[in-house]
């Protein structure tokens, strides 16, 4: 049995490039096909299963042709054809949705935000090489950020321009902290100890419904607090990476000069903050005292928390003379499909330049091979660090819009099975290629939320077709790591090594 | 009891939960940490085989049919055949696995097969899903359940609950570890696993067939999860198809508590992590019990990655 599969592996690895993409795509929806024959309980129609899983097919080839054809041309053609495909996709896809009823337009949305998060995830497992198994902590961590500080109850209520990046700085920072000490750490420990971080962070949200806090800040954050926080968490982030490239015990031995001018730095901002505070305690922004609270629903536990705070332009509203929230935005799915691109892009974008920068090869310098990019002068702690940071931040940015456009976030949203859907999406597309990961995860996620969560059960609606969803993403999880390890939409260097067999 | 006082019985009974959850607990470990003995692999479907064994052998109940508490020969001869029909399946089971996950990739960068695996277990657990359904499902109490404290020994204590059922866990689990260590200490097949773990280039050399080696040693991790699964289910009398992703997070747990690749490690950290989910639950309360255990699990692979009984040299470049 072990001869004939690595025969035939061998015999699909020697196929071109795209009938092996082929060959994958059509064994991984076979998977569906024979589960469901092999289960007498589920009597499936098998033409129209077999029909809809050819549409589906013929899509990702068609994606897969673009993506090809996209690549060879000239780069301001490409930027033109992809941003007129983004700007006119959600007129057309109005259209669509009229004509069959299913929803797609907020599947987008939420395929666009997956892209997002797997992008971070990017990083951190394409890039970097380090296996995350708990990326949805992350996730969660922006998600509950934006919660708490916008959650009307907590009284905190910060704007939501303001509020999705300092969710970026904070998931950055817990990126550091769950980083930090699994750095030592060899692959596959690495992954289970971020797989026991994915699953105790949803876990402490959950009982952090009824935590009692001595006290809370009840002040409106203004714009000056806002910056003072990011150059704050920059600083840490800064003193964080110094401190444990170092050993803590040599303290001493850091430049003093630079850690005399970080506190400076942070002391000159605390000033700066309360003074701005007090100049502006008006009835704008209006300032409160540290308050004593016996019992503060920080989470709000397995119930979560809504309603959450929407983008509002009260500035604009102001200076044209509208009517208050007028331009406040609800559940219009165009806006957030706007707002999503807008978000995503700047992840994509970034993604894109780190992918070429000084640090994106000197994290796949520390994925090939860790002693030796020592050896060349890279700081392998600095880099895997900066990944898990930089990844974290990606997550959290997509988290709190997420969290924005849902209106509603609980535990059960960042649950495992998110971590390995992204983690899915990020090996089936292939591992640290960035238009891969958007082109994979657009296809997977829509997959997952138009053919898997509509298509199916609207043909067979007796049947729990739902529980087919993890049939394929697990088989296909296992087929892609068997058989085309470089995954659906590889770098194209990647692929070259591939085929020649001279990386395994 | 014994003059106990309240508090004293609690803790007595939160210990004796902790040893039966050791118990189970440990038949798990044991796969996990032979697998990754032979073969370096974080094997992580094997928590699912655990459910794969309580949903298989419901399956061979519910076709004998036997009456709700067993009695005579139904207890006797029919338990300990379904016992090892489910063994042997799941232990087959695990094999497959391996052919169909693991053998393709043995040559391949170590994180390619724990991907796999992970694709494996999402695979098994959908396919438990719709095979059973999603739901809760109800394992019906074929275990008499007698009180051995009140009912053999005319014991009255207060809280301690101490039934035939846990003493049935025990008397199955603990035999089974010590044959287990039986065979791997004493038999040929046992020795050429041991060298296979040292070294599997050179116990090749030495006429070793390594291959079916590595089966064997899935084969009978497989059997153990199985057999934890038909005791979970006449224990407990319920589960669900996601039951293996818990427990094969804690037994994985127990075994890197006590050192992974090390057998009598193994079932000495299923204990630990039993007593300590079980005082966790008593004391501080069950829902920061997956926290507590997580987190022990993080401290232990950060700062000791050896574990308790494996040898600091064993693993490099950690």
């Amino acid at each position: 049995m072990q001869n004939n599969l690595t025969l035939l592996r061998h015999r699909f690895q020697a196929l071109p490039s795209n009938q092996q993409q082929l060959v994958a795509v059509g064994g991984f929806l076979a998977t569906t096909v024979v589960a469901g024959l092999l289960n007498q309980v589920i009597s499936f129609d098998l033409l129209k299963l077999i029909y809809l899983t050819l549409i589906f097919i013929t899509c990702v080839v068609i994606a897969q042709w673009l993506f090809n054809y996209i690549q060879i041309l000239p780069r301001n053609i490409q930027i033109v054809t992809v941003g007129i495909i983004a700007l006119t996709a959600p007129f057309i896809l109005r259209e669509l949705e009229k004509m069959t009823d299913f929803g797609l337009l907020t599947q987008v949305n939420r395929a666009l935000i997956f892209v997002a998060l797997a992008q971070g995830l990017n990083v951190v497992v394409g890039f970097a090489g380090l296996l995350d198994l708990g990326y949805a902590a992350f996730f969660a961590i922006g998600a509950y950020t934006f919660g708490i500080l916008t959650w009307p109850s907590h009284d905190i209520e910060l704007s939501f321009f303001l509020a999705i990046w300092v969710c970026a700085v904070v998931a950055s920072i817990f990126g550091m902290i769950i980083g930090a000490p699994t750095l030592r750490l060899r692959g596959d420990y690495l992954a289970i100890v971020t797989l026991a971080f994915g699953e105790i962070i949803p876990t402490v949200v959950r009982n952090l419904g009824d935590f009692s806090f001595a006290f809370r800040p009840v002040h409106y954050l203004n714009g000056l607090t806002f910056i003072f926080v990011l150059f704050a968490g920059w600083l840490l982030i800064n003193l964080l990476i110094r401190v444990i490239r170092r050993d803590i015990v040599d303290m001493e031995s850091l430049q003093r000069d630079r850690l005399v001018r970080t506190v400076a730095i942070i002391a000159v901002l605390l000033i700066a903050s309360g003074v701005m505070r007090v100049i502006a305690s008006d009835r704008e922004f209006e300032l409160k005292s540290w308050e004593l609270v016996e019992d503060i629903n920080l989470t709000g536990g397995s119930q979560g928390l809504t309603p959450l705070g929407k983008p509002s332009f009260r500035l604009v509203e102001e200076s044209f003379g509208m009517e208050k929230n007028s331009l406040r935005v609800g559940v219009n799915p165009t806006f957030w499909y706007y707002a999503i691109i807008f978000v995503t892009g700047i992840i994509l974008v970034a993604a894109r330049r780190l992918d070429d920068s000084r640090l994106g090869r000197a994290w796949k310098a520390v994925r090939e091979d860790e002693t030796a990019a020592d050896f060349m002068g890279v700081d392998p702690i600095r880099t895997k660090l900066l990944a898990f940071a930089i990844g974290a931040s990606f997550s959290g940015l997509a988290g709190a819009v997420y969290a924005s456009m849902l209106g509603a976030i609980f535990p059960e949203l960042f649950r495992f099975q998110v971590s390995i859907t992204l983690l899915i999406i990020v090996v089936l597309s292939g591992r640290g290629s960035v238009w891969g990961v958007l082109v994979g995860g657009l296809i997977i996620s829509i997959f997952d939320g138009v053919y898997l969560a509509q298509v199916l059960p609207d043909a067979f609606p007796d049947e729990p077709v739902e529980s087919l969803r993890w049939v394929f993403f697990g088989a296909g999880l296992l087929f892609i790591m068997v058989f085309r390890p470089q995954g659906l939409f590889p770098v194209r260097t990647k692929a070259r090594e591939q085929n020649q067999g001279a990386n395994t | 009891m014994f003059g106990m006082s309240i508090d004293q019985e609690v803790f007595v009974q939160q210990v004796l939960n902790g040893l039966t959850i050791g118990g189970y607990l440990a038949l798990i470990a044991l796969g996990y940490t032979m697998v990754y003995g032979i073969i370096e692999l974080i094997n992580f479907a094997h928590g699912d085989l655990f459910a794969f064994g309580f949903l298989f052998s419901l399956t061979l109940f519910e076709y004998f049919n036997p009456a709700a508490p067993l009695t005579g020969a139904d207890l006797y001869l029919l338990l300990p055949f379904i016992l090892l029909i489910t063994m042997a399946v799941t232990g087959g089971l695990n094999v497959v696995i391996d052919q169909i996950a693991y053998r393709p990739l043995r040559s391949a960068p170590r994180l390619a097969p724990l991907l796999t695996a992970v694709g494996m277990s999402f695979a098994l657990e959908a396919i438990f899903a719709i095979w059973k359904g999603a739901t809760q499902i109800a394992y019906p109490r074929y275990f008499p359940t007698k009180d051995v404290f009140r009912e053999w020994f005319d014991l009255e204590p207060v809280i301690i609950f101490f039934t035939t059922k846990d003493v049935f866990l025990l008397s199955v689990t603990i035999p089974l570890m010590i044959v287990l260590a039986l065979f791997i200490d004493r038999t040929r097949i046992g020795k050429a696993m041991r060298a296979c773990a040292q070294d599997r280039e050179a116990a090749a050399m030495m006429g070793i067939n390594v291959n079916r080696i590595i089966s064997m040693t899935f084969f009978v991790g497989g059997a153990l999860a199985g057999a934890a699964g038909l005791i979970w289910g006449l224990y407990i009398n319920s589960g669900r198809f996601l039951m293996g992703f818990e427990a094969g997070l804690m037994a994985f747990t127990a075994a890197v508590l006590g050192g992974i690749g090390n057998i009598r490690g193994a079932v000495m950290g299923s204990f630990i992590i039993g007593m300590l989910k079980a005082l966790s639950d008593g004391y501080i309360g069950g829902e920061w019990s997956r926290a507590i255990i997580f987190g022990i699990l993080i401290l232990l692979l950060v700062f000791r990655p050896s574990g308790i009984l494996g040898s600091t040299q064993s693993i490099e470049k950690v």
